[in-house]
């Protein structure tokens, strides 16, 4: 349409306008203009009310011949092969039986011909990469990949080793083979699915369908990676969406592969369990309608598996295993069951880590050991509890008699309702047994005498409000205490409720400003701490302190008991004034005989010092912290674990690593000698222990001790836990990514931030978190969401004057360098460098930052002098085995130096070195070791041994191909060492 | 932290400097490859500027300009070469095919032309509307991307492109 320029210009206005309106009110707005010509009118109106073809625009159009409906007929010729006949068409393309047309070869192959549509234009790119990787997969139970390319007329296809057989569920059935056999031939499927792993190649489609069993007996994989090929130029899909308009088969899938969150090999493990589920007892776990994704999904989410042995076995199928109904249950019930389960669990991180733990188990099975795999156990749940301090020795008649009427003890005497009771003691003592630490002798009953424990409490609460109308006295504390009770079982929102309770009823018969009040206001807050009601605890306590303070009271109890809950309440949001709470606390319990309320002061100024870096103070408090409770309350005890635990911090700062590792294994023990497995106090030190392992430079012992601590946090907690959850997922999530599964890890850092953001915004946790995110974000190459997580991050902090935090400038820094703003990491690194001198981990990162300082601005003998520095260093260092992340950073940086320089000799033995020491630590798919390789590339190119150059650079690139994401930092020196390769071609 | 916008004068001026590069590397590129689609160019804007990183002619603070810039020349680029395929075309008699996707009467090729005349037209009408289809149409960027780029929010950059389809389905009728 012609308009001239006034007209679009007016046009345009107007649209604007227009479009500021909601869609319904745009037509009847038009009508109303009176300063536009009745056509042009018109024309606006109808571009209004009209809906543009929604795919105008949408992608710039190809514009050769169409790939759409050719189809494929026999005889003719795709790229070097005939087409004999049609074996079968797939969701994805259809198969034909071929042949090579010159006779080169005798054999014929599978040739397959994905469904021509959109995503052929970027096919060709993809292709090249996924062809050659699979093509060097090669092993005698995998259907080898011949050739893979684009024929004329830009046709796709892929040649395959045709393999005449049948499925592997066909063929043990056929062939009756029983139980045993059957898992012997399922060893060689494993084996396959082993040896490809190691080559970074997932299935990601494993189905009977796909393992073929030939006349011979051979067993063959077909199609691995195939999926991942064929769908190569449809970027959005998962190999699971429709593709050509028709559905793939869900039943095999993981649960993971269906929410598209990221496979790995733990996918493919589970689809190997669902295969052995079915070749076991001839049905699968459940299945699924083909469209109903979301019946699968929760059907496998909510791990409503069935197991092999139960699953009714009907004669045929019995028969089929060489066997008749009942004895086959017989065989599968037990060790197999186990077996399939733990292949099938609907967590990744639960399941046989690689295919070749599950070969071993079923190995074991087959030799008659025990296998590994751990049957769920009723009482999972709790061994142990333990209350966290010593009841409270003076418990009212009144209270007595209130919970004993729940004990069914007859212990009611009119005489006890007033007074001191004789019996007080005896009721004490039968309570103190049900509340303390399980001891050997009474293994199981725990769980039942917890039960009884909580209804106890439960009916003891009902009861205050019924009875004790004439006794207040007694009824505040019986409150108190079955408060406290509630507490120490972890019912932290009836702790609440009851503390409420008490505080209005204390309020009413003490007065509003007694020193009682206050203790009942001190108690309240403490029980909101880890509620739901945490948002409150503030007020309460100010509340309590303006009270206290109004009395004159700087020194009793209650006093010294508030200034520590000050102390823990600000410790996340202001921590200057969090210390200063904590050491008044120190001071007045410290006035006193040693108490385990001392013990619990010291361990906080302690934490929160450490949190300041003041570490030898903070070793000080803590160490003192746990003299003392060991020689109150033995060892181990409830308080132990946090504060070895903190003792094992602050040493790991100073660097004294024999003895953090110590403490932090003290710290250990002690919790799960208290609380058993599945408590917060393991899953704390759990974690902190693998936070430390983490930074020691044994990455992959951290990564199993983090993935315990999170299956347990999720397990006692839940993912919606606002304290714990999120902390572990962080840690988590950072040691997957320091081992190079930066998406996995990427993945759990968000969780844990969604779950901060969500329950503790605007705190130095969320802050942390945040700062994590970034760090990985780089790595992945979004630099922008690291720039405006590390915003997020250090908005929080100035708002609480923390100016501690090294890690916001360290990564702002890095992130500037990755992006070559060097000017504006100039000040962020100088500020390091005055770090530089001293020998301790801060001034190895102030000098690791200094290394990338020289790397971005191109200084190459800067490079190499200040890694050597740092590398010579770790190397005459005591804690030398502790530092090796470090040793291997500095040498490759020192190698890269050297390569850029130009004296490769030099820079081999330095690179050589990182490689060694960076896969004993890493994951093989680490973006860390794709640089090594480039960088070995690189120099053996100077060397002039191209071939080794082209097999590291091949290397380099299935790794960098691995991950979706990558920054410029990893990909530019691939691009750097391909460009080196084509242009030495006239050498 | 947020990156900086120099007024487009000077920017201008700049990249005039190497536009003709630019539009060398561009087109060596693409004529290995048979036909040009979205993916394509894409990845060809981004190709180029990590070369041009790495021969240090830009420094990453311009990245969000550049591609933006990139853009504009990957749509001169491209109706190049649809106008020299089109004389070709109708020198050897063939007609160029409809690929499926698009559907209606104007030719895939055709399409592109009358988009870049409209381009033209509107150029002075409303530049940022010029400049957002250039960088999603020609080049294929991703709404954050352009909002960076322009210095808007990505709510604008859709409306944007929520105009632009209007006006540019008005223009091709």
């Amino acid at each position: 349409m012609k308009l001239t320029e006034q007209e679009w210009t007016l046009l345009s206005n107007k649209l604007d306008q227009a479009l500021d309106l909601p869609e319904s009110e745009r037509a009847a707005w038009v009508d109303t203009l009176d300063d536009v010509s009745g056509d042009l009118k018109d024309v606006l109106r109808r571009l209004v009310t009209e809906n543009v073809d929604s795919g105008f625009l949408e992608s710039l159009p190809a514009m050769a011949e169409p790939r759409g409906s050719a189809m494929a007929s026999g005889d003719e010729e795709v790229g070097p092969y005939r087409l004999l006949h049609e074996l079968g068409v797939g969701g994805m393309g259809s198969v034909w039986l071929a042949e090579r047309s010159d006779g080169l070869l005798k054999r014929p192959v599978a040739l397959k011909l994905p469904h021509a549509g959109p995503h052929d234009s970027t096919f060709l790119e993809r292709f090249g990469r996924e062809r050659d990787i699979l093509a060097s997969l090669s092993h005698p139970n995998i259907a080898r990949l011949y050739d893979a390319g684009v024929a004329k007329g830009g046709r796709p296809f892929i040649a395959l080793e045709y393999v005449d057989g049948l499925s592997l569920t066909d063929y043990c059935d056929r062939q009756k083979i029983n139980v045993r056999r059957r898992l012997e031939v399922f060893l060689a499927v494993l084996d396959a699915v082993q040896y490809a792993h190691a080559h970074l190649v997932l299935h990601r489609d494993l189905k009977p369908g796909n393992i073929m069993v030939s006349s011979n007996g051979e067993v063959k994989l077909l199609d691995f990676g195939i999926a991942k090929l064929m769908a190569a130029g449809d970027t959005h899909a998962t190999e699971l969406t429709e593709v050509g308009g028709r559905a793939l088969t869900l039943d095999y899938a993981s649960p993971e592969q269906i929410s598209g969150h990221p496979v790995s090999t733990s996918s493919d493990v589970y689809s190997l369990g669902v295969i052995l589920y079915e070749l076991l007892c001839g049905q699968r776990p459940y299945t699924v309608k083909r469209d109903s994704k979301e019946a699968l999904r929760e059907a496998i989410q909510t791990g409503s598996t069935g197991r092999p042995s139960q699953a009714i076995a009907d004669e045929t199928r019995a028969a089929a295993r060489g066997a008749t109904p009942r004895n086959l249950a017989a065989i599968l019930k037990g060790d197999l069951d186990t077996i399939v389960a733990k292949a099938l669990k609907g967590e990744p991180a639960e399941r046989y880590v690689t295919a070749d733990a599950f070969a071993q188990d079923i190995g074991r099975y087959l030799r008659g050991e025990a296998v590994l795999a751990q049957p769920e156990s009723a009482f999972y749940r709790a061994r142990k509890f333990v209350v966290r301090h010593k009841l409270p020795v003076a418990l009212s008649a009144a209270a007595v008699l209130a919970l004993s009427a729940g004990l069914g003890v007859a212990l009611w005497e009119a005489r006890i309702a007033r007074g001191e009771s004789r019996t007080s003691a005896a009721v004490e003592k039968f309570l103190e047994d049900i509340f303390r630490a399980n001891s050997s002798d009474q293994p199981n009953p725990v769980k039942a005498r917890q039960a009884t424990a909580r209804q106890l409490l439960d009916l003891g609460a009902a009861r205050v409000d019924h009875e004790l109308a004439q006794s207040p006295e007694a009824k505040l504390r019986l409150l108190k205490t079955i408060a406290g009770l509630y507490l120490d079982l972890g019912l932290d929102d009836q702790a609440v409720d009851l503390s409420r309770k008490r505080l209005a009823l204390c309020r009413s018969i003490q007065g509003k400003r007694s020193p009682a009040v206050a203790e009942a206001l001190v108690d309240l807050a403490g029980a909101m701490h880890s509620s739901q009601s945490a948002g409150q605890e503030e007020s309460v306590l100010h509340e309590a302190e303006a009270l206290l303070d109004s009395l004159r009271d700087f020194t009793s109890p209650t006093r010294a008991l508030l200034d520590s809950k000050l102390g823990e309440f600000y410790f996340s949001s202001d921590l200057p004034r969090a210390v200063k709470y904590a050491h008044q606390a120190v001071l007045a319990y410290g006035a006193q005989p040693p108490s385990s309320e001392l013990v619990e002061a010291l361990y906080t100024e302690g934490l929160l010092r450490s949190e300041q870096s003041d570490f030898g103070e903070s070793e000080r408090l803590t160490s003192d912290a746990a003299i003392i409770s060991k020689r109150l309350e033995g060892d181990p005890n409830p308080a132990l674990p946090r504060i070895y635990a903190t003792l094992g911090q602050a040493q790991e700062a100073s660097m004294e690593f024999e003895a953090a590792e110590q403490s932090l294994r003290h710290a250990l023990s002690a919790a799960r000698g208290v609380n058993g497995d599945d408590h917060v106090d393991t899953v704390q030190t759990t974690m902190r222990l693998g936070m430390f392992l983490g930074n020691t430079s044994r990455p992959r012992e951290a990564l199993e001790l983090l993935t315990t601590a999170r299956n347990t946090v999720l397990k006692i907690r839940g993912p919606d836990d606002s304290f714990h959850t999120p902390q572990v997922l962080l840690e988590y999530g950072w040691a997957l990514a320091r081992i190079g599964r930066i998406e996995e890890g990427l993945e759990s850092i968000m969780a844990a931030v969604k779950n901060r953001r969500k329950n503790r915004p605007g705190t130095r946790f969320l802050a942390a978190m945040l700062e994590y995110q970034a760090r990985v974000l780089i790595e992945t190459g979004d630099y922008a969401g690291a720039a405006s997580a590390l915003d997020e991050a250090s908005a929080i902090l100035d708002k609480m004057h923390d100016t501690a935090d090294w890690r916001c400038a360290d990564y702002r820094a890095r992130l500037f360098l990755t992006v070559g703003r060097i000017e504006d990491a100039a000040p962020l690194v100088k500020a390091a460098e005055a770090l530089a001198g001293a020998s301790n981990i801060r001034s190895l990162r102030a000098r690791a930052l200094q290394v990338e300082w020289s790397r971005a601005r191109g200084d190459s003998a800067g490079l190499v002098s200040n890694a050597s520095a740092i590398r010579q260093e770790v190397a005459g260092s005591p804690s030398r085995p502790y530092l090796k992340e470090w040793e291997a950073m500095a040498s490759l940086a020192e190698g890269q130096g050297y390569v850029s320089l130009r004296q490769p000799a030099k820079a081999l033995p330095l690179l050589s070195r990182a490689s060694e020491l960076f896969s004993s630590m890493l994951d093989p798919a680490s973006a860390v070791l794709a640089d090594v390789q480039a960088a070995l590339a690189e120099c053996w190119l100077q060397l002039g041994d191209r071939a080794k150059a082209k097999s590291l650079l091949s290397e380099a690139q299935r790794i960098a191909a691995t991950h979706p994401h990558l920054g410029v930092q990893h990909l530019r020196p691939l691009i750097e060492v391909d460009k080196g390769l084509r242009s030495y071609g006239s050498h | 932290m947020s990156l900086p916008h120099e007024p487009d004068a000077s920017l201008d001026q700049f990249f005039a400097l190497h536009y003709k590069e630019l539009r060398q590397l561009a087109h060596r590129r693409l004529r290995r490859s048979e036909r040009i689609t979205l993916l394509d160019t894409t990845s060809l804007v981004h190709e180029s500027y990590l070369r041009f990183l790495k021969a240090r002619r830009i420094s990453m603070s311009d990245h969000t300009q550049f591609v933006c810039f990139a853009a504009r020349v990957m749509r001169s680029i491209i109706v190049d070469f649809v106008r020299a395929r089109r004389a070709e075309c109708r020198g050897s008699g063939e007609h160029a095919t409809l690929h499926d996707e698009i559907a209606g009467p104007p030719s895939s090729e055709d399409e592109i032309i009358r988009v870049n005349d409209a381009l033209d037209a509107l150029a002075k009408v409303d530049g940022r509307l010029v400049k957002v289809v250039e960088m999603r149409y020609f080049g294929g960027l991703e709404e954050r991307e352009i909002a960076e780029s322009l210095g808007v929010t990505d709510r604008t950059v859709r409306r944007d492109w929520e105009k632009a389809r209007l006006m540019l389905s008005l223009a091709l009728q």
